[in-house]
C-alpha cells in the first residue's frame, strides 16, 4: 500500500513536471525570448528608428482590422445565435458550420477569399475575411450563452405577444451581454496577430504588425526588426487586457 | 417561421455557407486557374483528381496526422492528471499551472512562433516532424485544459469517492471514475487537441522548411508559388470529413442516449 502510494505520488509529481516544462519551453521562453530581444536591442534602421509615423500606421491598421472584424464577428454570431432558438434547420446548420469552421485551417481559407475578394477594397476584403476566421471562436462563446437560456421563456414571451426583436433585446441580449464582451474581446485580441490574411488577401496593399514581422523575419532575415515588432504587439494587447479589466471594474463598481 | 425569420436565416446561410461554396464551386474549375464555370456541364474533377494523382497531397496528410498525434497524445498526458489532481484535491498550485499553460491561447501564434524557432533551432529540430510536434504542444496543451478541466469543474466527484469507500486505492479509483464519468471529455479534449494541431498554420510555417511537409505547408506552396486550383479540392475534401465526423458523432451521442 505504501509502496502503491509512493508511486502514485510520484506519478502527479511528473506530470505537474511535464507541464511545468512543456509550459516553460513552449510558452514563457518563447515570450521571453521575443520580448527581451525586442526590447534589449538598439533600435536598428527597419526597427522603431523609421520613425513612429510607420509604427502608429502599422498599429492603427492592426486595430481596425481586428476591432472591426470582431465587431462584425460579433453581430453576425449574436444574430445567428438568437435565430437558433426559433429554427431547429438553422441551429443545426449553424453548430455544423461552427464546428467545421473552427477546425478547417485558415491557410484553405485564405486561398479562398483570396480568390473571391480580390478585387474589393483591401482593408474591406482583409476586415471581412479576418471577421470570418475569428467567427468561429466567438460564435461558440455566444451560442454557449445562447443555450443557457431556458426555452419555456423565449416560448412565454413570444405567447405574450413579443416580437422576435422584442425577444432579442429584452431576453437574449442581457443574458448573453457577457459572452458578448468575452466574445469580442478575444476575437479582436486574436485578430491582432494575423499575417495570412493580409498578406494573400490583402495583395501586400494592407500592412499590418503580423504581416510586417513575417515579411522582416522570413523576407529579410531581420529578427532583432521582428522581435521589436512582436514587443509592440504583445504590448498592444496588454494595453487592451488591462483596458478590458478596468471597463469591467468599471461596470462592477457602478 | 416567419418571412422575416425566413430572410434572416436565408441571409445568415449566405454569409456563413457562402465563401465555402464558392470554394466548391472554384474547386470544379475547368481551367488552369482559378476560374468560375459558366455552364454546369464545364465543371470539372481535374483538381480533385490532381488532389489524388498528386502524392505530395498524401504525404503532407500523413506528416500532418502524425504530427497531430503525438502533439495531442503529450498533451493528454501532460494535462489529464494535473487536472484530475486539482479536481480531486483543490490543489491551488495545479489550478495556476493550467492557468498558466493556457497563456498561449491569448498570444498571437506569429510571436510565439519567433521564440519557438530559437528553441527548435537550438535543439536542431528545425524542419523536423517531432519539433514541429512539440511545437505544437502550445496549441494542443491549451485546447486540452480548457475543455478537460472546464467539463471536470462542472463535474461531481462522487464516482471517486464511492470506490474509494468500496476499497479501491486512490489509483484504481481515479481510473474507475474517469472511465464510467469523463469518457466522452477525454474523447472530445484529445480530438480538439488532434484537430487544432491539424489545422495549425503560422508555426508550421516558421518551423519548416521542405524536409517536413504538413498540409498548411503543401496548401502555402500552392497559394506562393504558383496557383494551384487542387487546393480548394483539399479543402472541400476537409470539410467534408470534418462534416461528417461532426455528424457521426451527433448520431452516436444520439443513439446512447435513446438507448
Amino acid at each position: 500500500m505504501a509502496a502503491e502510494k509512493v508511486g502514485l505520488a510520484t506519478k502527479i509529481m511528473l506530470s505537474h513536471i511535464g507541464l511545468t516544462f512543456a509550459t516553460f519551453v513552449f510558452v514563457l521562453l518563447p515570450l521571453w525570448l521575443t520580448l527581451i530581444g525586442g526590447v534589449s536591442t538598439p533600435p536598428r534602421p527597419g526597427g522603431f528608428s523609421q520613425g513612429g509615423s510607420v509604427l502608429l500606421a502599422l498599429v492603427s491598421t492592426s486595430l481596425t482590422t481586428s476591432l472591426g472584424a470582431a465587431s462584425i464577428s460579433t453581430s453576425v454570431a449574436l444574430l445567428a445565435s438568437a435565430l437558433t432558438l426559433f429554427s431547429r434547420t438553422f441551429a443545426g446548420f449553424y453548430r455544423l458550420w461552427l464546428t467545421v469552421m473552427l477546425f478547417t485551417n485558415p491557410i484553405f481559407l485564405v486561398l479562398g477569399f483570396s480568390s473571391l475578394l480580390w478585387n474589393v477594397e483591401p482593408l474591406l476584403a482583409v476586415t471581412s475575411s479576418t471577421a470570418y476566421v475569428v467567427l468561429p471562436l466567438g460564435g461558440l462563446i455566444i451560442q454557449s450563452g445562447v443555450d443557457q437560456i431556458p426555452s419555456v421563456q423565449i416560448k412565454a414571451a413570444r405567447s405574450l405577444g413579443a416580437l422576435p426583436i422584442v425577444v432579442l433585446r429584452e431576453h437574449v441580449l442581457p443574458a448573453v451581454r457577457g459572452q458578448l464582451e468575452l466574445a469580442w474581446f478575444l476575437m479582436s485580441i486574436y485578430g491582432l496577430g494575423f499575417y495570412l490574411l493580409p498578406t494573400f488577401v490583402g495583395f501586400g496593399r494592407i500592412v499590418t504588425l503580423g504581416t510586417a514581422i513575417n515579411t522582416v523575419t522570413n523576407r529579410v532575415g531581420d529578427w532583432v526588426a521582428a522581435q521589436q515588432l512582436a514587443s509592440v504587439l504583445i504590448g498592444l494587447q496588454i494595453v487592451m487586457l488591462v483596458g478590458w479589466q478596468f471597463v469591467r471594474s468599471y461596470r462592477a463598481v457602478r | 417561421m416567419s418571412m422575416l425569420k425566413k430572410a434572416l436565416a436565408i441571409v445568415l446561410i449566405v454569409i456563413l455557407g457562402g465563401p465555402v461554396f464558392a470554394i466548391g464551386l472554384l474547386s470544379l474549375s475547368p481551367s488552369k486557374g482559378m476560374d468560375f464555370f459558366s455552364r454546369p456541364e464545364q465543371a470539372s474533377f481535374q483538381w480533385w483528381a490532381a488532389l489524388y494523382v498528386d502524392h505530395s497531397w498524401a504525404i503532407a496528410a500523413v506528416t500532418s496526422v502524425n504530427i497531430a498525434i503525438l502533439s495531442a497524445a503529450l498533451a493528454m498526458i501532460c494535462v489529464v492528471p494535473v487536472a484530475v489532481y486539482w479536481r480531486l484535491t483543490g490543489a491551488r498550485l495545479s489550478r495556476a499551472l493550467l492557468g498558466l499553460s493556457s497563456l498561449a491561447f491569448f498570444v498571437p501564434p506569429v510571436v510565439l512562433a519567433i521564440g519557438i524557432y530559437k528553441i527548435v533551432l537550438a535543439f536542431n529540430l528545425f524542419d523536423t516532424a517531432l519539433g514541429l510536434s512539440l511545437a505544437h504542444l502550445s496549441i494542443t496543451i491549451p485546447v486540452v485544459g480548457f475543455i478537460f478541466s472546464e467539463r471536470l469543474k462542472n463535474s461531481s466527484n462522487a464516482g471517486f469517492l464511492v470506490a474509494r469507500a468500496l476499497g479501491a486505492s486512490p489509483a484504481a479509483a481515479t481510473m474507475t471514475w474517469l472511465s464510467a464519468s469523463h469518457r466522452a471529455s477525454l474523447t472530445a479534449a484529445a480530438a480538439a487537441a488532434f484537430m487544432g494541431s491539424m489545422s495549425e498554420a503560422t508555426l508550421t510555417i516558421f518551423l519548416s522548411d521542405t524536409r517536413v511537409t504538413t498540409i498548411a505547408r503543401r496548401a502555402l506552396s500552392g497559394i506562393s508559388q504558383d496557383v494551384d486550383p487542387s487546393g480548394y479540392a483539399a479543402m472541400m475534401a476537409w470539410v467534408g470529413i470534418v462534416s461528417l465526423v461532426y455528424i457521426c458523432a451527433g448520431q452516436i451521442k444520439y443513439s446512447n442516449r435513446k438507448g
